[in-house]
Formats: structure tokens, sequence, C-alpha cells
């Protein structure tokens, strides 16, 4: 690697598609979600900071970092503290993987796979947060948090392994260049598809938390949930963190189940691709914005129960058939 | 996991007023539920022996400002009744529309606050924002958004002209509108139902033995409504039905409220169509005779009582409140056992509780003998009376 | 699980609405007629009887005495009031009406004391009580 070829990995790495390029795009992600929520509900949101509200994200963030932290007496402080920074390094990590000019800064063959489980040692990591709070509703979140893991964690591996499976590869950039040339060619895939893009956006909604599966931190029933005890420059990280797992879950299903992109031969297509990219994360988030403004939360019970009995069973039946259709059992190996 | 104790408030999200709730919890099951009340009691009863019956009008609106109609109504009604003070019949029919009206926007209100409850913020949103329409009503009529100051001694204190009842009328019927939507969302939303259905079963022999009262004791299936079984005011000559569901959970509950804003709005159209001319207040009466009165109201959360001694003069003797909520607290408690902790916000929201009017009480714990409230100098106080009447 | 697309359908709707908020500072809400704000009194009217003195129910009005007109006129503590207007009501003369100013909150509760400045009060043509 020549001293120029490493600047350009490090600035890529620092600015864009990375740290900074990524912060942003979280920060913005948070105020799309809040704009989006407050006009589903015929209010204003955000709108002092900024032009139209738009520096708000940023101003919560900023403003978190000098509020005051409050020791906890009898909780893991320097577990949480750990926590608390690997959790918003885990998203980021799988950021750099998503395609946002067409290709992306890592990518192999099984880069999907790594997403995948950088999402589950989250949720490993939001229990740890509640548990080692030490507080009853900390405990009862942490709780229900990994009880619903358990439950979306395996439809939402099955549905994600549907696009692999139709476009025969693991790689999230290939997946996303070769998606619509594999559906044209074999169409009968088409109606697997839509239905795994549809049961997929549900799958996602229970990750993200959002109703109608907020149950681990339900404000009106247990407070906060696993993160009650956080305050201060923790809330900030933890914000953070939650802005890039929508981000995540946005780029990453708009990405491996809407495709439309290529590999750039020019800076005009790479362009084209990002505003590609971008709309496809936002229309993503749309829906799960739209899915939790018309939903009451349910309870934990009620959800383990419907993803246990429909929704694994289901996906299941979508990987089958999509396999089926496909023709071969693992083609890619 | 054992058995914890699980603290709801005094502050707590899902308690829009200061009040605890210990709740021994299994895993996710209430095992059982201990109400706590008493921090917002603020010594209203012992105020009231110490004001003249005019200025006391204003001190009863202040026990809960949700239903300030309702209690000024009630004092009104039992001051006239020591009195034996006589109301304008047009007096009347306005007092059954602000009644009505301060109905609406309660209900409206528990609607709105129950579906944030279970973390709906849409439909909470959208009903506050017809609950606005309704209070910018009130605003027209009383002068205010929400505390009226509308009912008087012997009348009410503002008459309404035919613009006004025009715009009423335009207000009510496309609220009554949106209304029927909100009900369909109520009926048959999967998440609204999922949540409210089953839960919180208070059976009618339960209700009854407990004396819940209001939309609880009708979301039992037991019809009972003061405005029908004793009408005061012009509650009698005003068609209208008691709603009552009989499937004894949250859902009845909560759809006993949803029906009773649209009986609400009907009962306000008739009243404004009816509406018979002449004067709308008799002179005030500052001073009663010697009389002990009596009398009940339909709050919108239930059966409001006031019980009024006068020894004659400018000011009560001795007052007694005793608000919806205080009713119905003991019967939620037996709605939460075997429920799960996600459901504790849904059945306390079901009662539609107000601590704030419900906190004139003394509770002694008979298994200790502590008194939770008072210290022991402040009963004392609290009790000893007679030297100022 | 179903959806139920009236609320769907209420929710987009929303999105080509215009926001139900009112800006608060920067938009005034409309005052009815009618609407309880702050008193005014109407010196000249007054006969300086007491009566809203003793009704008001959270002791916000005094009377007071100036001396150079020989007559009591009632001061208003307006961070006391609660803005029943049982004194406008008790007036037998009618001197308090009411007024659609609202915006009342301060650093200094002594802006709140509406208080008739001494050459405002004359004295009573006729009528003056000893």
């Amino acid at each position: 690697m020549t001293p120029l070829e490493l600047l350009i990995f490090i600035t890529q790495t620092l600015v864009f598609p990375g740290f900074a390029y990524l912060f942003l795009l979280a920060l913005f992600t948070e105020w799309y979600v809040r704009k989006l929520a407050a006009r589903f509900e015929n209010r204003l949101g955000p709108t002092y900071t900024g032009p139209h509200g738009l520096l708000q994200p940023l101003a919560d963030f900023v403003k978190l970092l000098f509020k005051e932290e409050i020791e906890l007496k009898y909780a893991d402080n320097a577990l949480i503290n750990g926590t608390l920074i690997i959790l918003p390094a885990l998203f980021i990590a799988a950021l750099f993987v998503i395609p946002w000019l067409g290709f992306s800064l890592v990518s192999f063959e099984g880069d999907l796979i790594l997403v995948i489980l950088l999402t589950g040692i989250s949720s490993g990591l939001l229990y740890a947060i509640g548990w080692f709070s030490k507080n009853p509703y900390s405990v009862v979140g942490a709780v229900r948090a990994i009880s619903q893991y358990l439950a979306f964690d395996i439809p939402l591996f099955i549905l994600l392994l549907v696009p692999a499976v139709i476009t025969n590869s693991l790689s999230i950039s290939t997946i996303s260049h070769k998606l619509w040339p594999s559906l044209l060619a074999n169409p009968w895939l088409i109606p697997v598809w839509a239905l795994s893009l549809g049961l997929v956006i549900l799958v996602e909604q229970a990750e993200l938390e959002e109703n109608p599966f907020s149950i681990p931190h339900a404000e009106q029933e247990i407070v906060a949930g696993y993160f009650v005890e956080i305050s201060g420059r923790r809330l900030a990280f933890y914000d953070l963190a939650r802005d890039m797992q929508i981000l995540l879950a946005g780029s990453l299903i708009g990405v491996t189940f809407l495709g439309l992109t290529w590999n750039p031969r020019s800076p005009l297509e790479a362009a084209l691709n990002f505003i590609i990219v971008l709309a496809e994360t936002l229309l993503v988030i749309f829906e799960l914005v739209l899915i939790k403004c018309v939903t009451a939360r349910l309870r934990i019970d009620q959800v383990l129960e419907a993803f246990w009995t429909y929704v694994i069973p289901l996906s299941i039946f979508i990987l089958s058939i999509a396999i089926i259709v496909k023709g071969g059992l693992f083609p890619w190996v | 996991m054992s058995i914890i104790e699980l603290i709801f408030g005094p502050q707590h999200p899902a308690l829009h007023e200061p009040e605890m709730f210990r709740f021994h919890v299994d895993g996710e099951k209430v095992i059982e539920a201990i109400p706590r009340i008493g921090y917002v009691h603020r010594g209203i009863e012992k105020l009231f022996e110490q004001k003249t019956h005019v200025q006391n009008i204003y001190l009863s609106e202040r026990i809960c400002g949700i239903c300030n109609v309702a209690h000024t109504l009630t004092y009104v009604n039992v001051i006239e009744r020591a009195g034996d003070i006589d109301v304008p019949p047009r007096a009347k029919y306005l007092r059954v529309i602000v009644a009505e009206l301060n109905r609406l926007h309660s209900h409206m209100l528990l609607l709105g606050a129950v579906a944030e409850l279970m973390g709906f913020t849409t439909l909470f949103m959208l009903i506050w924002r017809d609950r606005e329409k309704i209070m910018d009503l009130v605003e027209l009529i009383t002068g205010n958004r929400v505390i009226s100051a509308y009912n008087t001694i012997g009348g009410v204190r503002r008459d309404i002209d035919s613009d006004k009842a025009d715009k009423i009328r335009k207000v009510l019927l496309k609220v009554e509108e949106e209304w029927k939507e909100y009900k369909k969302t109520w009926m048959e939303d999967p998440t609204i139902t999922r949540r409210t259905m089953g839960v919180g079963i208070l059976k009618p022999r339960d209700a009854l033995k407990y004396c819940v009262v209001g939309p609880v004791l009708r979301g039992s299936g037991v019809k009972s409504d003061v405005r029908k079984d004793d009408p005061y005011e012009v509650y009698g000559d005003i068609p209208f039905n008691v709603v009552t569901y009989d499937t004894c959970d949250s859902w009845a509950r909560y759809m006993v409220r949803v029906d009773e804003i649209l009986e609400s709005i009907n009962i306000i159209l008739y009243a404004l169509d009816n509406l018979p001319q002449g004067e709308i207040r008799r002179p005030l009466v500052r001073r009663l005779p010697e009389a002990e009165a009596f009398a009940k109201t339909e709050a919108p959360r239930g059966e409001l009582v006031y019980h009024l001694y006068s020894k004659g003069g400018f000011k009560p003797y001795r007052l007694k409140v005793r608000t919806p909520t205080f009713a119905n607290i003991l019967g939620a408690t037996i709605m939460f056992k075997g429920e799960r902790i996600a459901d504790i916000p849904v059945i306390l929201g079901s009662i539609d509780p107000c601590f704030a009017c419900e906190d004139r009480h003394t509770i002694v714990d008979l298994r200790s003998g502590k008194s939770f409230m008072l210290s022991s100098r402040e009963i004392t106080r609290k009790f000893s009376r007679g030297s100022k009447p | 699980m179903g959806l139920k697309p009236k609320i769907v359908e209420k929710v987009l709707s929303n999105l080509l609405k215009r926001p139900f908020t009112e800006q608060y500072p920067f938009e005034k809400p409309v005052i009815p007629d009618g609407f309880r704000g702050v008193m005014k009194l109407d010196v000249d009217k007054c006969i300086g009887c007491g009566l809203c003195s003793r009704d008001c129910p959270s002791g916000a009005i005094e009377m007071k005495k100036y001396e150079h007109a020989n007559r009591s006129v009632p001061v208003f503590h307006l961070y006391r009031c609660t803005f029943c207007y049982q004194c406008a009501d008790s007036c037998p003369v009618k001197a308090i009406s009411m007024t659609p100013v609202y915006e009342l909150s301060t650093p200094d509760p002594f802006k709140l004391i509406l208080e008739p400045k001494p050459e405002e009060v004359k004295p009573r043509p006729r009528g003056v009580r000893k």
C-alpha cells in the first residue's frame, strides 16, 4: 500500500463514508424520525434549532455531553461505561459494510453474517446495561429485552438470507448489485421477495424496540427499562447508538432488499448510487415510523407467542420457497 | 426470578399525579397491589369551614381541576337544598350544557392519556387535538378553558346567545363525526383490543361489593347513573341512554366512556334546542339557615357526593366530600391481581384516577395501627373543631 | 397481525395537513369575548363598599384607604388572584370589568399589584362617608 493509498483509506475511514459521515447521518436520521413522527401526529416536531430544527439532535447530543453524570453506588459503573463505548462502535463497524457509494469500505463474502452477528451482540449489550444497573426497572427491562431478542433474532436472520439466496451471495454489496438482475431473471422469486420484505420490516421493528414492540423500554410501565439509570454522557452515547441502530436497520434492509445499486465506474455514478442508497434508507425508515405511529404497544407474552407461532414458521417457509424456486439447496457452496 | 417489590410512584410516567402503588411482582405477574394515598392532601375540607359559602364555590372547583364543573354543580346543589333556593329553568339547562362539556373534555383527556399509556402516541395526539376544540367551547361560554367558575348559588353566571349556540352546535357535530372514527379505532384496532380485552376483570358482584361508581361500575354491566336514577337539574327531561358494557374488563370501561362522549354530545344538542327563555340567576344568597343537606351528581368519574351541615350563618359547619376515585381505588386493587406489569397502566387508567380529588382522607393501617398520612398532632387538629363555626 | 387501514389513512393524510400546533410566542391564540383576564377597576364608579374584598375566595383584594380623597378603593394582588371574577359579580355598581390580557408572568411580584395611583383617586362628589 503506497502512502497515498493509505492516506485515502484513512480519510475514507474517518470522514467519508466513515466516522464523521456516519455520525452526521445518524443525527440526521434522528431528526427525520422525529419530524416524520410529528407530522404523522399532526404536530410540528423540532423547529427551533437550525433550519426546520435540523440541528436539534446535535444540540441534544452536545448538551447531554455537558450534563451531570450520576455515578451509581451499587451498579457496576465500569462495565456500564465499557458497554456504552462498545455499543455505538458495533453499529459503526456494521455500517462500514453498507455500500454507500455502490461499493463499501470493507467488503468480503460473508459480511452479511458479520452484520447480523454485530446486531445480535448489541442486544446482549443492552441486556448487560440493564443488568449492571441493578435497578428493578432496568432488570425487568433487561429481561424483557433478552426475551424479545430470542423472538426476533431467528426470523431476522432467516429473512435476511432470502436476498442472499436470491443473489447467490453473502456479501451485502454483491446482493445489492445483483438483486434486480436475479429477480428479473427468475420472476417467480418476486412474490417471495415482496413477502419477505414486508415481514422483515415488521421483524426489524422488533429489533429496534419500537411500537408495537417497544416493550423493553416501555416508558409507562417500567420508566425507561434497561437504560433507566443512564444519564449525562452515557445517555448521549446511548442515544447515538440508538440513532446508528435505526440507520443500520434502514440502510441494511434498503440495500439488501431494494438493491438497485451497481459498481460505479465514475464519480458521477458513485454519487447516483449514494442518492439511491440514501433514498432507500429513508424509505425503509418511513415504513418503520409509520408502523410505530399506528400501533399500540403489545405485551411481551403476546409478542413471544406471535413470533414463535407465526413469524418464525412463516419466515422458514419463505426461505425454503426461495431456495426451492432458485433451485438446489445451498447453491452458493 | 423471586418476588420483587416494584414501586409505582409517587413519580412515575404512568401516573399523572403523585400517588404510590406497591406491586409485589413475580417475574411479570402481579401478586398484590397496595395503594398508598395521600400525597396531595391539601386540607380542603377544613378550609371549607373557614370560608364563606360564596368563596367555597371557587374552593370546591379546586378539589379537581378536570371535573371542576361537577364539583361546583354538586356544591351549589347542596347549598340550594340547604337554603331552599329556587333556580330558574334556563340556568338549569345551561348548567347541564356546561357539565356535559366538562364530561366530554374529561373523557377525552382520559382516553387520550390511556392511548399514550399503551404507547399509542398518535391516537393520544389526535384525541387531544379534538379536545382542544371542546376546551375552546368552554372558554367561549365560561371565560376560561379549564376552571370554568360558571355555576353560582341560585343559577349560572353567564348567558349564551344564539351566535354562541350555533358555534357550539357546529363544533360538536364536527367532533361527533371525528369521534365516530375514534370509536371504530377503539373497537377494532388490533393492538388496542389485544391490550385491553380480558385485562383487569371486575365482576359485577365484586363491583357492587367494593362499591365502585361511575363508568367503572357501568363497565361491569351494572346500569347505574345518578343522572337517570336520581335526576338533578333537568336530566329527568332529557332523553339519553345509560351506556353499559358487560365484558367487565378494561376495554369495557373505556368503551363506556367512548359511548358516553357521543351521548353527551346528544344531550348538549338537545339542551341547546330546548333552552327555555328567562333569567339565569336569582339574587345571591349569602346566609344559610340551620340545615343539613345532601347532594350527589354524576361527575365524569362517577358519583360525586357532598354533604353539608350548616349551623346558620355565612360559613358551613362541616362539608364532607366523597369523590368517585376514592370509591374506585379499592376496586382497582383487586383488578390488578394476576395481571402482568405491562397491564398495570392500562388497568389504572381504566378507573380514571384523579388522586388530587381523592386525597382528603386519613388511611389507618389496621395491622400496624400506624397512620399513613398525618402525624398524630395533625389528626388531633383535624378532628378537634367547634371553636370556629 | 392486521393493521387498521382507517388509522393508517388518517395518519398518512396528516402528512399533507398543516400541523395543528400553535407556535405560541410567535402566533397568539384567539381570545373570545368575555375571557377572564386581568381585571380593570373604574375608580370613579367605585363606592368603596368592600364587598369584592369580602367575597374574594383567595384574599387577593385589599381595601386601601386613600387619605387625601377620604375613601377606600380595592387593590388587586394578582399573584393571589384565581380569576374567578366573583368581585365583578358582587360589585353593586359594576365598577370591575374584564380585559383579555393574560400574559402575566414576571420575575417581580410587585408588578402584579393593581393599585390606582393617588392622583386617579378623586374625592367622591357626593355621599362622602365619615
